[in-house]
């Protein structure tokens, strides 16, 4: 499996480029317009990540977090999850910069190669910010009403973990 | 929403720092997370802008199209009214296309042109369910790499930062068909 994944990046890198050359794309041209799309994107995201970082930082710092952690305990020892993923489960369907902020904490606070780091990592990675996506999508129409799409979608990502974590110690072991 | 979350923490975080008397290490952190922030977002910089820039020749060499004729099929399956409503089977077809390559700022101008097309002869405010399914499969996110994960388990020195692909395109199709399944089956109690 690991011999696989370690295939999969170069591979798609090596398709692109001979996509790139056999349609005759001017190859480095177009990198770089992508490139900087991609900079500009990062950069546009630096203030949000300021803001929600300090005050996810903040908030575990002061010992809030765990207070809050060991109130939701029952809940989620009942329900088999981890309480380092508690924040992230609430966070993810509501905001993108949100969950990466604490995605970041958990990677921080427990490390990337962590249990808890790479049930998040699958999270945010087969998930949407449903609320942020309906908001948008519906803004210009006069659509108020969406039947069963949040709920479809809040079960869906909150099983999710369930997935992510059967996965995670099927493939690695942990 | 995200308003009243970012204040809460805030304002939270901080009296309850002093109520424990930590107050010494929140006013660290205050100083010290925006830093963080800063350096995470270097740590994203290279990879993100590497991974954009290729998948532009992609692009450029006509990608989308690509993907879109592998996934048209699929969409006219599940979106059956779209046979009288070529625009919007355009539409989805590009967003969820974007979204699968994670061209993220590609797949919002689609997504709203796709759900204004699908709605466009509606005169109510509740959404057909045809819209309601859109925004469901938006819901789970089928993205072939997903870029930023990697650079930030790249910067946080995991080991092999891309080694959650496989499981993310599991979950990611397991998720999908579980928010379907849930649609479907509150659709229909709804219908009785």
């Amino acid at each position: 499996m690991t011999q696989f994944i370690s295939y999969v990046i170069p591979v798609m890198v090596l398709l692109i480029l001979v996509s790139g050359v056999f349609r005759k794309v001017k190859c480095f041209d177009s990198f770089i317009v992508g490139a900087k799309e991609g900079a500009t994107t990062i950069v546009k995201l630096l203030p949000s990540l300021v803001g929600l970082i300090v005050a996810i930082s903040v908030f575990r710092a002061s010992g809030a977090l765990d207070i809050l952690v060991s109130f939701l305990h029952p809940v989620t020892s009942f329900l088999g999850l981890d309480d380092a993923l508690v924040p992230f489960l609430i966070m993810r369907p509501v905001s993108g910069s949100g969950s990466l902020a604490l995605l970041a904490d958990i990677f921080k606070t427990y490390g990337a190669d962590s249990k808890a780091g790479m049930i998040a990592s699958v999270m945010m990675g087969s998930t949407e910010t449903i609320l942020y996506t309906l908001t948008v999508y519906t803004q210009n129409t006069r659509i108020r009403k969406t039947p069963n799409v949040l709920t479809a979608a809040l079960v869906a990502s909150f099983v999710s973990a369930f997935y992510a974590g059967v996965f995670i110690s099927l493939i690695f072991g942990i | 929403m995200l308003n009243y979350i970012w204040v809460a923490l805030l304002i939270v975080g901080l009296v309850v720092g002093i109520a424990n008397g930590k107050i010494d290490a929140v006013g660290k952190t205050l100083l010290d997370a925006s830093n963080d922030a800063v350096t995470f977002c270097i740590g994203l910089l290279g990879v993100v802008s590497l991974w954009c820039g290729l998948m532009r020749i992609f692009q450029d060499a006509g990608g989308i199209n690509f993907i879109s004729k592998l996934i048209s099929p699929v969409i006219r399956k599940l979106f059956p009214e779209t046979r009288y409503n070529k625009e919007a089977e355009k539409h989805i077809v590009t967003n969820l296309t974007a979204n699968f390559l994670g061209l993220g700022n590609g797949a919002t101008p689609s997504g709203i042109a796709a759900v204004h097309e699908l709605e466009r002869t509606n005169p109510n405010t509740t959404a057909r369910k045809s819209t309601c399914l859109f925004l469901v499969v938006n819901s789970a996110c089928l993205q072939l790499v997903p870029t930023t994960i990697i650079a930030l388990r790249n910067s946080f020195g995991a080991k092999n930062p891309a080694d959650v692909l496989v499981p993310i395109w599991i979950t990611s199709v397991l998720t999908l068909i579980t928010a379907l399944l849930v649609f479907f089956i509150l659709d229909g109690r709804r219908k009785r």
